[in-house]
């Protein structure tokens, strides 16, 4: 049957969903029923802010009589505004001016309800109707009618406010969800700056509490009883928000959606709060702890892209076939893109610690401690250690002076104390080079007295013996009037003690390196005494490292002198100068490992491929030669520079001297490189065509002056327009340094001066400091020496030598020798192997194999120990047969091997 | 950029001396805007880094001090915390100086103490003192970076100002740049060249991945333009 028009108005007024979609399709035409729903809202809207209480109850929690008389009426009512809500906010962008209010309405109604709701209980609005609320708005912001500050504006009281743990926690995620999407392409500073004055009152507002400590009468609880239950409700109110925005800020510094100082600040403010529990997440926050790191953050892990290592696997598996090829090829495609894309978006992100981001670290540190010793009764030791380890962290890496630090720390200096090893450590990173010794004394002498005697046990003493020595590390000079201590010290190598002797022993290999002169004679040890470790000394308080030029440079200095009279061609043929300074450069940013191949040689400094770069001069024909010297226009014009410098001297070879270092160096840089390029070439053993060319090459550049003139020529043809330039540069040949007041200044120091290194000069400088490093060390020159020699080579192959900034527990500790278990520890153990075991006893027949069931007659036979079977009958007879009836048998036997054959 | 050159670096010195000459100010471009403008003090010259591919997170933070071959500023102020010995030499050659009673008049004074480390651009001290300056001056001069540089008495107090003061310091803080003062406008060509020289190398030594960690280099005198060498 036909529906009639009018029944298909009434279906549509009543069907929210299918009106919905009609106005969807054309709202111009069903403006007039969109009207109607909206009144609709706006009445029970009105109801609502009429009396707060009208939609409560709609998850049924039983009321008192009267409500629960209205129950009915109220549940549909509720029902029907939620329904209505959402029908509004799906066909919002649709008519834009009508529902302009909506938005702040639903806003005002949120908030409103959270503050008559007050502390919980009772609330206005059920639990369905506030999280339907806050839906429709999130829906609304992806719809785009309202922005995502207004969204947050609204989201961010409301958080502290919600009693529901799942409504709480869908505004949380949906406020990291809004702040990523703002944030996503490039940073939004607007809604940051805004979110963040948020975040900032939030935390500020409840500062000015008095602090509530964690221990004892000072505690939250005992506060609370004595005072009763209005002030709770303020301070847990303070303290929920403040440790709501904590939170936030943890969560978006940790996905990096927020790396600025301003955040910082906030958790700095945070560190002061009265309330501990916020305190504490706003240390944790600064230290990083890594549990909370790694655990969490694979809720949203970005898509991957396929598993290529998986795909690999599978195909050596699966039957191949052609489309699962082209399948392959294609994942492949897509994984090196997100790859690819993955290492230029880390690239691009650069994330201090929020340690360094600090506005004012001095006044930090300060006030840290002044909110720990001021509140030391009210704080429990966990608290007071959490910020003994921030408040050394943050001393360590700005070389602050708190010196108070030192004094208050002293107390907590004994053995017997709780958590003395993490105070220990707090106290050993504290310290840095330019903490005075004499305000350390108090502290070595109390460790050494409290833990260094022979009246505690040997765990003790390596504790003790290590603190001093982390301690000793960062300011070596704490010892320069305690030597008798340092020497009492080191000899309790001579201990029983495994972990005694280790700490000893790594006190005196400190000394040895930093500042042997602290120690007796007779321990300072061959390389100190040999003054091999002179450059591991630590200078004296105060004095900084100045370096008169770069590291090692000196060696690269005589390597390139070296060359030279080896080759003993005192004039390279100049046409090697125009690349002489490009070829130090070449594919020093590129990846690609091809050097070897490409004639033009742009070679690879930056990987530790040192057996195949390749050595353009000697590798190319003339043609190269020549199509490179198109290419290199712009740089022919300093290596004209080059020539006019080095003309003279030519002329005058005679003369051709130490003395002219700086004129000598184009020439050297030449020369270095073909060099490198013949001993790479012994080494690696090319093919013989390229070496006759190489021979060559050799040949041409060892008459010079031909091929000097020649360049030369080609040189004036091509480039007259840049005439202008190389005059200027004329002089870079000569020397710049006119040695009046630099006499003074090391003559080796003017390569640094005169050239800028190519990647090329640094790869061979490090090369020779790796060589230095190992005479070095194979002369005797320590541990030291031995580090240095396995930091640079680390650093050769582009590895980390990844070395934490901070000092670990175990550090103090130091190795310890495993101790027997007690009894709760080894019942433990027991029970923990029998975690998910199930009851002993055979396997076999009973829980094996596909269907269980007990051990066959056959199964028994072969089982059957032998020494039951050979006097069974059976083995009995067989032994006892005739000759005739073993032959028989043996025949038959034969007979059915043959036959099973076929 | 690929690479750089000295050849291009001394063009963009060239640049940046002949902006800020007298020269530059009686030459007019093309459009009619002045060439350059000398100004009515000493310029500086100073070196901006820009460096990439480094993750302060991970990457250990470096810094370096290096002693350029000319002193890139000899206005800097100077003031030597001494002792009775130091006094008498700072008299002879028209150092600054304080005393240990002068110190121990700021009382600690967190103003005062801000106030003086802002007076000077660097400090020495003499080496006796030195270990007392945190008990007598309190946080105040570390805090703005400007620690003391101990001088012992046998050292020659001018060649130890001349020696502070061409004296430069790579620091990454908080920000992925860093600028350093490698001259002034009134140095030949060749001084400046072979100070600019010297940072660049000494810097990139610093670096781990040297060449490949740098972004950008800039020279630009205070207010010149900035010429982009790398």
């Amino acid at each position: 049957m036909p529906k009639s028009r009018a029944s298909r108005g009434i279906l549509l007024t009543s069907n929210l969903p299918q009106l919905q979609n009609l106005i969807k399709r054309d709202p111009i035409s069903y403006k007039e029923e969109f009207l109607t729903q909206y009144n609709h809202y706006l009445s029970l809207l009105r109801l609502l802010q009429h009396s707060p209480l009208a939609f409560s109850n709609d998850s049924g929690t039983a009321g008192d009589g009267t409500i629960k008389s209205s129950s009915n009426s109220s549940t549909s009512n509720a029902q029907h505004f939620r329904e209505l809500l959402t029908f509004i906010a799906q066909v919002a962008q649709c008519y834009p001016q009508e529902i302009k209010t909506f938005p702040g309405e639903l806003g005002d109604l949120l908030i409103e309800d959270g503050k008559v709701g007050g502390g919980g209980g009772s609330r206005g609005l059920g639990n369905d109707t506030r999280r339907s609320i806050v839906q429709n708005l999130v829906m609304l912001r992806n719809k785009g009618v309202i922005t995502s500050q207004k969204l947050l504006e609204v989201l961010f009281p409301l958080l502290p406010m919600t009693t529901s743990p799942s409504l709480r926690s869908f505004i949380k995620k949906q406020i990291l969800v809004d702040l990523k999407t703002a944030n996503t392409p490039s940073k939004n500073h607007k809604l940051n700056g805004v979110v963040q004055a948020l975040l900032f009152n939030m935390v500020d507002r409840g500062m000015d509490a008095d602090v509530v400590g964690d221990k004892g009468r000072y505690s939250l609880k005992r506060v609370m009883s004595g005072t009763g239950g209005s002030d709770m409700t303020a301070i847990n109110r303070i303290g929920q928000e403040a440790m709501w925005a904590v939170s936030l800020i943890k969560e978006l510094w940790r996905k990096s959606i927020w790396n600025d100082a301003k955040t910082v600040s906030i958790a700095a403010r945070a560190t002061r709060h009265p309330n501990v529990k916020v305190q504490s997440a706003a240390i944790h926050f600064f230290l990083g702890n890594e549990d909370d790191d790694g655990v969490d953050s694979d809720e949203e892990e970005e898509d991957q892209g396929p598993s290529i290592k998986k795909l690999n696997h599978q195909r050596l598996i699966k039957k191949k076939t052609k489309a699962d090829e082209k399948r392959f090829s294609k994942a492949k495609i897509t994984a090196n893109k997100k790859r690819k894309e993955k290492a230029e978006n880390s690239a691009n992100k650069i994330n201090f610690p929020a340690l360094e981001l600090l506005n004012d670290p001095q006044r930090f540190g300060e006030d840290l401690y002044e909110n720990m010793s001021k509140h030391d009764k009210q704080y429990s030791l966990e608290h007071k250690v959490l910020i003994m380890q921030l408040l050394s962290r943050v001393m360590g890496m700005h070389k602050l002076h708190i010196l108070e630090f030192y004094g208050y720390i002293y107390k907590y200096l004994t053995y017997h104390q709780l958590k003395v090893t993490q105070i220990l450590v707090a106290l050993a990173q504290s310290i840095h080079e330019l903490v005075p010794p004499e305000d350390l004394h108090p502290v070595i002498t109390k460790i050494a007295n409290e833990f260094v005697n022979d009246g505690v046990s040997s765990e003790v003493i390596a504790a003790g013996i290590n603190a001093i020595r982390e301690i000793c590390r960062r300011q070596p000079w704490v010892m320069d009037k305690k030597r008798y201590l340092l020497k009492d010290l080191t000899d309790y190598r001579k201990s029983k003690d495994k972990g005694v002797i280790t700490a000893a022993r790594g006190l005196l290999a400190l000394y040895r390196e930093v500042a042997p002169g602290l120690l007796e004679k007779r321990d300072r040890g061959k390389a100190a005494t040999m003054g091999l470790t002179r450059d591991f000394e630590v200078l004296a308080y105060g004095h900084t490292k100045t370096d008169e030029g770069i590291e090692g440079l000196e060696l690269l200095e005589e390597h390139l002198a070296q060359l030279k009279d080896e080759n003993d061609m005192p004039v390279d043929g100049e046409d090697e100068g125009d690349e002489d300074e490009g070829a130090g450069w070449n594919q020093w940013e590129a990846e690609s490992q091809d050097s070897d191949s490409s004639s033009e040689g742009w070679q690879d400094v930056a990987s530790d491929s040192d057996g195949d770069i390749s050595m353009s001069d000697s590798d190319e024909d003339d043609e190269a030669k020549e199509e490179r010297v198109r290419r290199k226009a712009a740089r022919k014009s300093e290596d004209k520079a080059a020539k006019r410098g080095g003309r003279p001297v030519n002329t005058e070879a005679p003369l051709y001297s130490d003395e002219e270092e700086i004129d000598d160096d184009e020439k050297k840089r030449k020369t270095v490189r073909k060099d490198r390029a013949l001993l790479r070439k012994e080494r690696l053993a090319v093919q013989s065509s390229r070496r006759a060319k190489s021979v060559a090459t050799v040949d041409t550049t060892a008459s010079p002056a031909p091929a000097d003139d020649n360049m030369d020529a080609e040189d004036e043809e091509e480039e007259n327009d840049v005439e202008m330039e190389t005059k200027s540069v004329v002089s870079v040949a000569a020397p710049s340094v006119a040695g009046t007041d630099v006499s003074s200044i090391k003559k080796l120091s003017l390569l640094a001066q005169t050239k800028i290194l190519t990647p090329a000069d640094f790869a061979l400088l490090n090369d020779l400091k790796i060589k230095a490093a190992q005479a070095t060390a194979d002369k005797g020159g320590g541990s030291a020496a031995k580090r240095k020699l396995a930091v640079l080579e680390a650093e050769r192959k582009n590895r980390d030598t990844d070395q934490s900034a901070f000092l670990t527990e175990e550090a103090i500790l130091g190795p310890r020798k495993k101790t027997k278990q007690d009894y709760e520890e080894r019942m433990e153990s027991i029970q923990k192997g029998r975690e998910g075991r199930e009851k002993f006893g055979s396997m076999k027949g009973k829980k094996k194999g596909d269907n269980p069931s007990s051990s066959t007659n056959r199964e028994k036979a072969r089982n059957k120990p032998i020494m039951m079977a050979v006097h069974s009958n059976k083995v009995v007879q067989k032994k006892k047969a005739s000759l005739r009836d073993k032959q028989i048998k043996l025949r038959a036997a034969a007979e059915k091997q043959k036959k099973m054959k076929h | 950029m690929s690479k750089l050159s000295a050849s291009s670096v001394r063009s963009s010195i060239k640049t940046v001396l002949f902006e800020s000459s007298l020269e530059a100010h009686k030459q007019k471009n093309e459009d009619g805007s002045l060439a350059g403008k000398k100004r009515n003090f000493v310029e500086t010259i100073e070196l901006q880094i820009g460096l990439k591919n480094y993750d302060p997170q991970r990457d250990k933070r470096f810094s370096g001090t290096v002693k350029l071959p000319y002193v890139p500023r000899p206005r800097m102020s100077l003031c030597i915390l001494a002792d009775a010995a130091h006094v008498d030499q700072a008299k002879q050659i028209d150092l600054e100086y304080m005393t240990v009673e002068d110190l121990k008049k700021l009382n600690k004074n967190k103003k005062l103490v801000k106030k003086l480390a802002k007076k000077y651009d660097a400090f020495l001290a003499s080496e006796a003192l030195i270990k007392q300056i945190p008990r007598l001056l309190g946080p105040g001069l570390s805090k703005a970076g400007k620690f003391p540089t101990p001088v012992s008495h046998t050292e020659d107090l001018q060649k130890k100002a001349i020696e502070v003061r061409s004296t430069i310091k790579f620091q990454l803080k908080k920000v992925l740049c860093l600028a350093v003062a490698v001259g002034h406008v009134t140095m030949s060509e060749d001084e400046v060249m072979s100070n600019v020289m010297l940072s660049i190398n000494f810097l990139v030594s610093l670096l781990k991945k040297q060449w490949q960690n740098v972004k950008s280099l800039h020279l630009k005198s205070t207010m010149g333009k900035p010429q982009r060498i790398f």
